[in-house]
């Protein structure tokens, strides 16, 4: 276990190191400068001039590169532009949400992904099958906005249950508000995990281990929960653990669409102001949390799987 | 004893007919099979592979695949009629009336759950057992089927275990709850001579103890003479004869049993040739209506062989 955890945190550093890299080098090449976007097109250049020198843009590349490495290692994200704050504070200010957002995603999707799963392998192959195969297909078609678009419409505007936007102050209205965006991340991941466990409930349910439950009198529940769901749902991990980037990707449009002031909405403000150090530090952040999600993933894995704890 | 009726067989199976759909045909893999086994008697259901001896045991346990059905006849265990209420009878039975040891622990025993657990949670479940108390019983049982340092091995997992132990603890999940009659499919098959021995005088312990009927399907003659005092011999679906041990592997009448005893290593007559039976029985799909075993040696008649003269 300890050389597993050693292993994938090793492949996680890695992994961090690829993203940062490759963020900075794009960052670099794209057109635009901080600090004529931050001053405007009336300022001087003399004051661009100065505000370059002072954020270390005149230095050449490789400076700038190590400058920034050797910041991040030593827990510094920098400064951003556009706020004038340190970005430590604004992520401590916004991670929590996004989180939040991924987290109900995660909850709203097992636990719509499940019990439609087990319902259609139990039924077998006939109607239900067809049809779930056929909304997979369609909702798996659909972009993430669209269905967004969707939900605020319906249960937004028309039924009015949920805020169509914004975050609110209280717990309770974060939760509130978090509803429909979730909901959107969670639909965009749906489809593949009902496949998935449908695919593998349908295996467990003819399996030998689940007629030999039967065989010894267990109530049919218990068969079904202790033995079928329980090593159906194994292949659920790993999909969630691979849709992980669908995941981080889906909180960060959604943010935008639902006015969500968290990771996503920053980095999009980050992109448009050239505000770099802002820009840098949240990709860090979601390329964390996706690698994050990978390791949870892997852990739970083993932790449902005795024979994957060996390797 | 428990349950009995003077006079009434533990199981009585007549007239047993069993279809298996293939790609939308409709094939029969029994036809109308009977055989009876009386309390402490071991009857052994003897074919070849493909002969319909897992779907016969599956039937009767209410486990056949999802594209197999029971088109006709009839089987009474205690005088319950199995197939009779739409299955529910034999969720009373399972268990403490009938147990099945199945052919290949390796996929029949739950890869995720503890061997413990497996051969408890029948009765566990039925009895209100605390986890205490299950595992105390489980080491008892593990004891008692010869698994050495039950105490070492009652929270391993099957992969863990060899095959033998994995076969022996199949066994004492199937007699955790006495019961009056186990159905057993090939389980020697994957083990070595030795662990086969220690198995069959295992079962044999378990017929006088429990006083347990044992419906022992196998293809092994060599088996049925040691642990056998009534046999049927099944083929390609049908029951070609049937009788006492004695009767029928002394004097058997039929030639696929002449055919099946030829092909049979025996213990009494070490270095004696053994003729194997030419071909394999057909698949389902290939065998005509009034498929028998006449027919399969007429195709494999040496002069059927022969080359084509030449003109
Ligand atoms: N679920 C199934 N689908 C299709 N064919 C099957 C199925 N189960 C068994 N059969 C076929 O039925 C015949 C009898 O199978 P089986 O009862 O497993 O034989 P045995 O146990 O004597 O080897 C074989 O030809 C097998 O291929
Ligand atoms: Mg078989």
């Amino acid at each position: 276990m300890t050389r597993f955890l050693v292993r994938r945190l090793g492949l996680l550093a890695l992994v961090v190191w690829g993203v940062v890299t490759a963020t900075f080098a794009l960052v670099h090449a794209t057109p635009g400068d901080p600090a004529r976007a931050t001053l405007g097109d009336k300022a001087p250049e003399s004051a661009v001039q100065a505000l370059r020198a002072e954020w270390g843009l005149d230095q050449p590349l490789g400076v700038q590169y190590w400058h920034f490495l050797t910041d991040l290692v030593s827990g510094n994200l920098g400064t951003s532009f556009q706020y004038r704050s340190p970005i430590t504070a604004l992520l401590a200010e916004r991670l929590p949400t996004t989180l939040l957002l991924m987290l109900m995603a995660v909850t709203f999707a097992v636990v719509i992904s499940l019990p439609l799963a087990t319902w259609v392998a139990v039924r077998g192959r006939g109607g239900s099958d067809i049809g779930v195969r056929i909304f997979g297909a369609v909702a798996q078609g659909t972009p993430t906005f669209l269905i967004g678009t969707l939900l605020v419409i319906v249960f937004g505007l028309k039924l009015h249950w949920f805020p169509v936007g914004g975050y609110g102050r209280t717990t309770a209205e974060h939760l509130h508000s978090l509803v429909l965006p979730a909901m959107t991340v969670a639909l965009g991941i749906v489809p593949m995990l009902v496949n998935s466990l449908r695919a593998s409930l349908t295996d467990a349910l003819q399996s030998d281990f689940v007629a030999f439950g039967h065989s010894k009198g267990l109530k049919p529940a218990t068969v079904l929960a202790a033995y079928a769901i329980r090593n159906g749902s194994i292949s659920g991990v790993t999909i969630l653990g691979i849709q992980a980037g669908v995941l981080a990707g889906g909180a960060l449009v959604v943010e935008k669409v639902f006015a969500i002031p968290g990771m996503g909405s920053l980095m999009l403000a980050g992109i448009l102001g050239r505000d770099f150090p802002v820009v840098q530090a949240t990709t860090l952040v979601f390329a964390g949390i996706v690698v994050v999600v990978y390791l949870i993933t892997d852990l739970s894995y083993a932790l449902l799987d005795p024979r994957a704890r060996l390797t | 004893m428990r349950g009995a009726t003077v006079g009434q067989p533990l199981l009585k199976v007549e007239g047993l007919c069993v279809d298996v759909s293939i790609q939308g045909g409709e094939y029969a893999a029994l036809k109308d099979v009977s055989f009876t086994v009386q309390r402490a008697e071991a009857h052994g259901l003897v074919g070849e592979s493909g002969s319909g001896k897992s779907l016969a045991l599956r039937s009767l346990m209410g486990l056949l695949p999802s594209n197999a059905r029971v088109s006709a006849g009839s089987a009474y265990f205690n005088g319950t009629d199995l197939f009779a209420n739409n299955g529910r009878n034999f969720r009373k039975i399972r268990g403490t009336g009938m147990s099945m040891v199945f052919q290949e622990p390796a996929v029949a025993l739950n890869p995720i759950a503890r061997v413990g657990t497996q051969i408890t949670d029948g009765i566990a479940q039925r009895k209100g057992w605390s986890r205490k108390q299950a595992r105390e019983y489980a080491v008892h049982m593990m004891q008692l089927v010869g698994i050495p340092h039950p105490e070492l091995r009652v929270d391993a997992y099957p992969f863990q275990l060899s095959g033998g132990m994995r076969q022996r603890v199949m066994i004492a999940a199937s007699v955790a709850c006495e019961p009056e009659l186990i159905l057993c499919d090939e389980p020697t098959t994957a083990l070595d001579v030795t662990v086969q021995a220690q198995v069959l005088a295992l079962f044999d312990g378990l017929r006088t103890e429990l006083n347990a009927g044992i419906l022992y399907v196998t293809h092994d003659l060599a088996v049925v003479s040691e642990l056998c005092s009534t046999i049927s011999v099944l083929y390609a679906g049908q029951l070609v004869e049937s009788g006492s041990a004695a009767e029928v592997l002394g004097n058997p009448r039929e030639e696929y049993t002449r055919a099946l005893l030829a092909a049979t290593p025996r213990i009494d007559e070490p270095g004696q040739r053994l003729r194997s039976i030419p071909g394999t029985t057909p698949a389902l799909r290939d065998r005509p209506a009034d498929y028998s075993f006449a027919m399969r040696m007429a195709d494999h008649a040496p002069d059927s062989l022969s080359i084509p003269e030449e003109h």
